[in-house]
């Protein structure tokens, strides 16, 4: 059975269909989520800007232009409100997090377990910059290409792509190369 | 979608325990929070501009009341008020006394000290 189209899903949202808006919002949860992550560098902070800019993406969803791409339109959305908080908050706009805070990268066979991996993720996600944070969790987790991403957050593809070979490097520096798996997209 | 073209572009990390898709009933109730508040919001907001437009409107059916009751008033003062212009002033005594003074007159008078007002100077008399 085909997906419906963003479009279609617009339409009926358009239309006060619940489930319709329900699955547009699923389907662009993850995207949301990552782009505020990128930004706020806390999880509290991302779902609470998440949950904000996507209610407000559906709110006004005849402002959407194109309706195909809601997605774009809606991240962009979370986005702002993600720098919005960011620069409300000094103590976030300090420098990145020093390397050495990084819980050290021996005995993987103990750091197996999801919630620590995650945490050690996060850290080493905070040394990055902003922009190879956003360019590696959308193309690395959301599967978004570079032409996408270099649109949502105002740059070009080439350096998009940059964005993405420093932070894959960075991140293996960081993490150690005990605790990696190659990704499907690598 | 994934467009991988640098020939050196180090392998990727897996991410995925940072996807929120991980956490399967967290992520539900995510959704749902937001379907639930962004269909109150598109519902509470044709009410909010009802309400606003019921507001307006006796404010405005006041506005146009007080125009239509003062407009005439307004109108004829306004025919016959003099000017408060300086020119205006000056017209009114040319056309009463048959002078008109030169301009360099009218500002020798402004500028005479004697017609300062009494508070002006610190002693609060005149000359």
């Amino acid at each position: 059975m085909n997906l419906p189209s963003d479009a279609d899903l617009v339409a009926r949202a358009l239309r006060e269909d619940a489930a319709a808006l329900d699955a547009l919002v699923r389907r662009h949860y993850g995207a949301a989520y990552a782009v505020a992550f990128a930004v706020t560098r806390r999880r509290e902070d991302a779902e609470d800007v998440c949950h904000e800019g996507l209610v407000r993406a559906a709110e006004r969803l005849e402002d959407c232009r194109q309706p195909e791409r809601f997605g774009a339109w809606a991240c962009a959305i979370v986005r702002n409100l993600a720098k919005n908080r960011v620069s409300r908050d000094p103590a976030r706009r300090a420098a990145p997090l020093e390397p050495e805070l990084l819980p050290a990268p021996d005995n993987a066979a103990r750091r197996v377990e999801q919630g620590e991996l995650r945490a050690q993720l996060e850290a080493a996600l905070a040394v990055l910059s902003p922009a190879q944070r956003e360019v590696l969790l959308l193309h690395d987790l959301e599967g978004w290409d570079h032409a996408a991403i270099a649109e949502l957050i105002g740059t070009s593809p080439g350096m998009s792509r940059q964005h993405l070979f420093h932070a894959r490097r960075r991140l293996r520096e960081l993490l150690g190369d005990s605790l990696l798996e190659d990704h499907r997209h690598g | 979608m994934a467009d991988d073209e640098m020939p050196s572009l180090p392998p990727a990390v897996d991410l995925s325990a940072l996807d929120p898709r991980h956490d399967a009933a967290r992520m539900d109730a995510a959704v749902r929070s937001i379907t639930r508040e962004a269909l109150a919001r598109r519902a509470a907001r044709p009410a909010v501009l009802g309400e606003l437009a019921g507001m307006l409107r006796p404010v405005l059916a006041a506005a146009a009341v007080i125009a239509l009751i003062s407009g005439p008033a307004l109108w004829r003062a306004r025919a016959v008020a003099p000017s408060a212009a300086p020119g205006s002033a000056i017209s009114h005594l040319a056309a009463r006394t048959g002078y008109r003074p030169a301009a360099t007159e009218v500002l020798a008078a402004f500028t005479d000290p004697r017609w300062a007002p009494a508070q002006a100077g610190p002693a609060g008399g005149e000359e």
